[in-house]
């Protein structure tokens, strides 16, 4: 029984069509109580929920997933007046139960754990290789392959789609002499891997890393993305397993890589180059430093007041949008991207095109390494539209196209735009998204569906852009002059920062000083990305403070490790 | 016509002037012979050269029709743009097409005006050459848009959405710029044609009459329609004498206007201008040499007026020199990471392959022109002729791609290679404008033979009575 066909069912006698857990009655369970599913849709594809098959299979009389939840939670409310209290609980979905308090944790068990003599010694060779076996961080174990925002989600620190890769360090990379893109055969006991190679500062030295969850033979998405590293993992060694014989293996394979496409930054012009903008970029420092000088972000700005070469429109009156996002608090999980893509009905474009370079996401998360290339550091930078006041691609556009609104956002008339694409070549930022075919043309009916109803489905030819949820920004404020009241902070929530696990994108009205987004933006390390050109982004940046602990960054020997 | 020479016969100067190879016209024609000459080109059997040159021509005519209408049904990204890359080859070649078509108008108009006798023996193709060169460079960016049906959003034309196509585009400019310019230019030329269609005319029969005849507008010849004739003439060379230099100049701020390193330079227009000016001289050089060795006119365009071409190919490909040092000065001595990043990958990043092709074919070729004995040898000319546009079309795209890929946040930095969509484009332009040159040299006068006929000796009968103090 399963939703899909996939590898197991078609190596079953028997497959019952099982419908999604929101097109059946269901229940779940927690520790702080239980809710209740309704179905928000009927079974699209005619399929049956669990509960319906157990139901048939242990009942003598004819039953559904209706009945078999109404009956259970008859016992759960075990309420005289059923009826209502059933009623509240569909409407309320969640009810709190009394459940016995928590089991305390016990702390001796995870210092015993935690002691460095547990932790797993290196003891490959160049020889005898060692292979770590790792969820893919889009696909986890291969669940989610058949899905093509998963597939097409770069990696945030490789920044690869569409693909698994050999990951390496540098050091193996030259021992084994062999270079991104390069196929590479890892053998053991008589099985062969073929995978691509992809070098990674920072990796353990002659340690291959492979990632699960690619090679499926199912699925309209998944069949033949990547290749199936379960053919060298054994039982015996699953996450971790040593005496492997690695060597490169003849021909090529193609990469889409969203960023340093190809590994170009292998050429030291380049690399040099990314150093030397880092700073302005990232900007970061330790917290003693900034303790020291709290004012450091700002350092990088011009020391002169930047002019305007024309007068200014006044944006001091009503709503003005404006976005912070915090480098210190995000983790890179790409969240975002997702968030954006679901929201916007941005089209998943397949590999070919993501290695043509025209992959579509609204917001993208930049990666970039610092410092030693065999102990780098990391930092990670969501950058969409940043709705700069003075907006370069605004005034390039020969048929008018992006324009600027009343309340600050840079907008797209994509019955306008033409495509000309200058304003996407004018864009520092590099925020701006052409559709360089028809991508929705092949979209299966079903997927139809699952587009929001309230944002365009853009046709090629046309550029395309966040557009900080105008759609979301407009319901809010209708839904505001309904109420015959203002919009107040927090009314408008945009999908970046709806999904964002840490609360690292804050959204509002930076007219409004109480707003959540102006207490941020008034902090001492807000700063403008690329500020020197005067373009008056309304995103800005919180820069990124390490604080890492003296026992890792080995400025404190006296800690024993 | 004031442009005179003098009399081979009775001026002693003219011994001296023909040892020194300064007569514009050799091989003693007159009037009779050079119509004869000329005509008899559109008029006799055309060579068996023609038709060959003819059918390569319309082939690559239908490979651009071709790679137009898979453009269209498929969309932009059957070129190799990407997202850093939004410009390629499209924006290149039009820049490029834009670039040949300088040398005709400015060979008919600002030398008309400045009184230079020798432009009269190949204004005329060069004109020629600039109208068909400039209708390739239309074609471009009307195909480069992602929506080409909606293109006509572009022009300022009244329309139910009340709205206007937004003027602080330097895009927009280039439609009035290139418009205008196309506009003027035929006009000009097809001024100049009307004496010469009047000529074959009169040698003509039946439907050829016909049809000349209604393009010569009446042209009897007379006094008083030569004299309005020249008025009108000098008029137009004074209106498109601005234009030569506009053109190219609101071309450029397509790139100047923009923000993104390496574009973002305000020597461009005058830049643009002189590369236009040299890539419109290697053009005409090149399609001079070929016409001139076809239809054996060694006498009309003569080693003289190549070598003064040569000449300005020398000045202009100095200028253009002049400008690549000086903008690796500049972005150094600005102190802006970014210029100066954007200028060093150009020489030595990932594209720098193309930026020393340009830089050998622009900066090195032209300076062999300095040898006398070079500027007079016809092979040589020849090759350095293409040499120079092969630089020309490579520098608009180290300008195009290179800052382009690479800009200012790394992150978005990607390498641009051509599909082959983009590549028969390109060679499929070329079709397009040999095949509207072909019918040129086929049907119309590809010399300005009234112009021809006024630098005569003949045509100044008078002229050494009057000594130095004569018209000239």
């Amino acid at each position: 029984m399963s939703s899909h066909v996939d590898e197991t069912c078609v190596n079953n006698t028997w497959h019952i069509n099982q419908a999604h857990f929101l097109e059946s009655w269901g229940d779940v369970s927690g520790y702080q109580g239980a809710g209740i599913i309704q179905p928000l849709i009927a079974p699209l594809f005619d399929g049956k929920s669990t509960i319906d098959v157990l139901a048939d299979l242990l009942s003598e009389e004819e039953t559904w997933a209706y009945g078999e939840v109404h009956k259970t939670w008859s016992d759960i409310l075990n309420d005289a007046n059923f009826d209502k209290a059933w009623r509240r609980v569909v409407h309320d979905g969640f009810i709190a139960l009394d459940r016995e308090s928590q089991v305390a944790l016990n702390r001796s068990m995870t210092q015993a754990a935690v002691s460095s003599s547990n932790f797993y010694r290196p003891t490959a060779t160049t020889t005898e290789m060692e292979v770590i076996f790792s969820a893919s961080f889009s696909n986890y174990d291969g669940r989610y392959a058949n899905n093509g925002w998963m597939q097409e989600l770069p990696d945030p620190i490789t920044k690869l789609t569409w693909d698994n890769v050999a990951l390496m360090s540098v050091g193996t990379a030259k021992a084994l002499g062999v270079k991104n893109e390069d196929r590479l055969k890892i053998s053991n006991s008589g099985t062969d891997l073929f995978l691509p190679v992809w070098v990674l500062p920072g990796l353990a030295d002659n340690t291959i890393t492979v990632e699960l969850g690619f090679g499926r033979d199912i699925g309209r998405i998944s069949r033949g993305v990547g290749s199936d590293v379960n053919v060298i993992r054994k039982s015996t060694a699953i996450n971790i397993a040593s005496g492997f014989k690695v060597a490169k293996a003849p021909g090529k394979h193609t990469l889409a890589c969203v960023q340093d496409h190809h590994g170009m930054d292998e050429e030291q012009l380049a690399a040099d180059a990314i150093q030397e903008r880092l700073p302005t970029i990232v900007r970061e420092s330790s917290l003693s430093d900034y303790q020291k000088d709290p004012a450091f972000a700002m350092a990088f700005a011009e020391k002169e007041e930047l002019r305007s070469l024309w007068k200014e429109h006044d944006y001091s009156d009503g709503n003005q949008w404006g976005m912070a996002i915090d480098l210190n608090t995000c983790t890179g999980c790409s969240a975002c991207t997702i968030a954006c893509q679901s929201e916007n009905n941005i089209p998943v474009i397949g590999k070919e095109e993501v290695n043509n370079g025209r992959d579509m996401s609204w917001i993208r998360l930049d990666r970039y390494f610092s410092g030693d290339v065999e102990d780098p550091e990391m930092v990670f930078q969501p950058i969409a539209c940043q709705h700069c006041e003075m907006a370069p691609c605004e005034g390039v556009c020969p048929v008018a196209a992006t324009t600027h609104s009343e309340d600050g956002l840079n907008e797209m008339a994509y019955n306008r735009c033409i495509g000309t694409r200058y304003c996407a070549n004018n864009c520092p930022y590099k925020v701006r998204r052409f559709n360089f075919f028809n991508f929705t043309k092949d979209m299966p009916e079903i997927v139809q569906m699952a587009m929001n109803p309230d944002v365009t489905i853009r046709f090629r030819g046309v550029m395309e852009k966040c557009t900080f949820c105008v759609q979301r920004i407009n319901v809010a404020k209708i839904e505001a002059k309904n109420d015959s009241r203002d919009l107040v902070d927090g009314d408008v929530v945009v999908a970046c920062q709806q999904a964002c696990p840490t609360d690292a994108i804050a959204f509002g009205n930076i007219n409004d000083p109480q707003s959540e987004v102006s207490r941020i933006k008034a902090q001492n390390r807000d700063y403008a990305l690329l500020g020197e050109l005067n373009l008056q982004p309304r995103t800005s940046y919180g820069a990124k403070l390490r604080n890492l602990n003296p026992a890792i960054d080995g400025s404190n020997p006296a800690i024993e490790t | 016509m004031s442009i005179l020479n003098k009399h081979p016969e009775r001026d002693p100067s003219v011994a001296e002037a023909v040892a020194s190879d300064e007569l514009l016209v050799t091989g003693g024609h007159t009037f009779t012979t050079l119509t004869d000459k000329v005509s008899g080109i559109v008029e006799k059997k055309t060579p068996p050269q023609w038709y060959l040159l003819f059918a390569m021509a319309i082939s690559g005519l239908l490979v651009l029709l071709g790679a137009i209408g898979w453009l269209v049904f498929e969309g932009t990204g059957i070129w190799g743009l990407n997202n850093p890359v939004g410009w390629g080859w499209a924006i290149v070649n039009f820049v490029f097409w834009v670039g040949i078509g300088h040398a005709g108008t400015l060979i008919s108009a600002i030398l008309f005006l400045l009184r230079q006798q020798w432009r009269t023996a190949i204004n005329r193709f060069a004109e020629a050459m600039t109208i068909f060169a400039v209708i390739c460079a239309l074609v471009f960016p009307g195909i480069h848009v992602g929506r080409i049906w909606l293109a006509y959003y572009m022009f300022p034309i009244p329309n139910q959405m009340l709205i206007w196509p937004n003027f602080r585009s330097p895009l927009l400019w280039d439609i009035f710029a290139v418009g205008t310019y196309f506009t003027v230019s035929t006009l000009f030329w097809y001024v100049g044609l009307i004496p010469d269609l009047a000529t074959l005319r009169d040698r003509a029969t039946k439907l050829r009459k016909k049809v000349l005849g209604f393009f010569a507008l009446g042209w009897r010849g007379g006094n008083r329609q030569w004299q309005h004739y020249e008025k009108a003439y000098l008029m137009l060379a004074g209106l498109a004498t601005p234009l030569v230099l506009s053109v190219h100049s609101v071309v450029a701020t397509d790139f100047a206007t923009s923000m993104v390193p390496g574009w973002h330079t305000t020597i461009f227009p005058p830049y643009f201008v002189a590369g236009a000016v040299f890539s419109g001289f290697g053009m005409v050089m090149t399609l001079a040499l070929i016409a001139r060795k076809i239809y054996g006119l060694e006498d009309i365009i003569t080693v003289n007026h190549l070598e003064r071409m040569n000449k300005i190919i020398l000045v202009t490909g100095s200028m253009v020199g002049y400008a690549y040092l000086s903008e690796f000065f500049i972005a150094w001595y600005s102190g802006n990471q970014f210029e100066v990043f954007a200028f060093i990958n150009r020489a030595l990043g990932p594209y720098a392959w193309a930026y020393w092709i340009m830089f050998t074919c622009n900066v090195i070729t032209p300076q062999i022109f300095w040898f006398k004995k070079v500027r007079r040898s016809i092979p040589i000319m020849f090759v350095a002729s293409i040499f120079v546009n092969i630089g020309m079309w490579f520098e608009r795209f180290v300008i195009t791609v290179t800052s382009l890929s690479r800009d200012y946040l790394p992150s978005s930095w990607d390498y641009f290679s051509p599909s082959f969509w983009d590549i028969i484009t390109f060679v499929g332009s070329f079709g397009l404008f040999f095949t509207f040159f072909l019918l040129f040299l086929r049907f119309l006068p590809m010399v300005a033979l009234s112009e021809v006929k006024g630098v005569l000796p003949e045509a100044d009968p008078h002229h050494y009575s009057h000594k130095d103090g004569g018209a000239k």
